[in-house]
């Protein structure tokens, strides 16, 4: 099966499967997952696991907030998983860093797909709200690649299959 | 071994015995294999072989890449412009040289370094430009570069399974007015990066990667590793 075939599974679910992602298979995925391109090989990322006893007091961050999708994640993805990345003082290492730490996002995102795996991708900024940046244990020379949720697709759920047009000019 | 470096293809073969019911997806080990084994094997490639490459053919993987990114952002703030033909890479390689020679940039290169630059990059067989408009808040840029990333990086793959390699360009060139404007772009739009794209007849020696474990923490209980649940 080609990687095309792979990215073309790649979509959105409204719900999470219950059958379990573990610690071990997400490690595993990433362990692929970080031949990521990345300047300088500064390797820029980090990541933290949320365990599932862990998941109320973080979702307890969030309840105030309308951010109701990233809780949801939290709250019911069989796996949650932190990228971080590092934000170098100089403006261009910081950009190439979280762009590189994008990449390395993606990379799960497609070996989940070929896993039989979904996995929603959440961004949310350290300003929008400082407990959840806390109770992340996110340092202060640290920002958010993604909050990310996994769990298995299950084939009766509907997906969301909206195409993206994005404009592409061929000189 | 600790079983936390498990190979991918391993679970996914547990994964998939236990639940058979899940055949309507292809989800195989060997396609956990092929995929890993791309992410693996891409290298960054900065020099290109001669044969040139079809932009349109560029365009069909970039339109595919733009699907895979399920991040949520807006699409319609994101465009590429593909240079394969010889007149437009005339236009972007023009764009970009005067970036680099223009003062205050690279003002301390000598003109033979300029010339050997032009040279290069008048042989590479396509450039793309990754564009973004600026949207109203510091979140919402942040999110169009992400997804812009991710993007660019499912293109890479794909275009690496057809044996195309590429590199990005983000030096300061990029947010250079000489070459934004001299591609086009409106007073709200930024160049993320350029990215130089061709075929390749020798692969780079790859560099090691930091075990995922290594960068790993854990908040709240730790799970039992030794599989005694
Ligand atoms: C966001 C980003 C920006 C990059 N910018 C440049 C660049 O300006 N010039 C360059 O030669 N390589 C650039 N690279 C390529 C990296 O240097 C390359 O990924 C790294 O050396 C690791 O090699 P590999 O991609 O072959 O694994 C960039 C990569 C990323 C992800």
């Amino acid at each position: 099966m080609s990687l095309q075939t792979t990215m073309e599974q790649i979509r959105e679910y409204d719900r999470f499967s219950a059958r379990p992602v573990t610690e071990e298979q997400v490690l595993s995925l990433l362990d692929e997952a970080v031949w990521a391109p990345n300047h300088h090989m500064r390797e820029p990322w980090r990541f933290i696991w949320i365990a599932k006893d862990y998941r109320d007091k973080l979702g307890e961050t969030l309840a105030k907030n309308e951010q109701s999708q990233l809780l949801a994640l939290i709250q019911e993805a069989a796996a949650c998983l932190i990228v971080a990345a590092p934000v170098p003082s100089d403006e261009r290492e910081a950009k190439d860093d979280f762009a590189a730490a994008c990449c390395l996002v993606q990379n799960l995102q497609i070996l989940a797909a070929a896993s039989g795996i979904g996995m929603s991708w959440h961004l949310p900024m350290r300003f929008e709200n400082e407990t959840f940046c806390s109770a992340t244990e996110l340092q202060p020379n640290e920002r958010f690649v993604g909050v990310l949720g996994f769990g298995y697709f299950e084939d009766h759920w509907t997906s969301k299959l909206e195409k993206r047009s994005v404009r592409i000019d061929i000189w | 071994m600790n079983r936390l470096t498990t190979p991918a293809h391993r679970i996914v073969e547990d994964a998939s015995s236990a639940h058979s019911e899940q055949a309507s997806f292809s989800s195989t080990t060997e396609a956990v294999q092929e995929v890993a084994r791309i992410i693996r094997e891409r290298r960054t490639i900065r020099s290109f072989a001669k044969r040139a490459i079809s932009g349109k053919e560029l365009a069909n993987l970039l339109d595919l890449a733009a699907q895979s990114v399920l991040l949520e952002h807006e699409p319609e703030a994101l465009r590429f412009i593909i240079c394969a033909s010889e007149q437009g890479k005339r236009k972007a390689g023009a764009a970009i040289m005067d970036a680099y020679s223009s003062q205050g940039l690279y003002r301390w290169m000598p003109g033979k370094f300029i010339q050997a630059m032009a040279e290069r990059v008048a042989k590479i067989p396509a450039i793309v430009a990754v564009i973004r408009r600026e949207l109203a808040d510091d979140a919402s840029n942040d999110r169009q570069l992400a997804a812009a990333s991710a993007i660019v990086h499912s293109f890479t793959l794909l275009a690496w399974e057809r044996k195309l390699g590429l590199v990005w360009n983000t030096e300061p060139i990029v947010e250079h007015a000489a070459l934004t404007t001299g591609i086009g772009l409106a007073a709200d739009e930024r160049l993320i990066c350029l990215l130089y794209i061709g075929e390749f007849d020798k692969m780079p020696k790859s560099k090691r990667r930091t075990a995922a474990q290594e960068k790993w923490t854990v908040l709240g209980k730790q799970q039992d590793k030794e599989g005694h649940a």
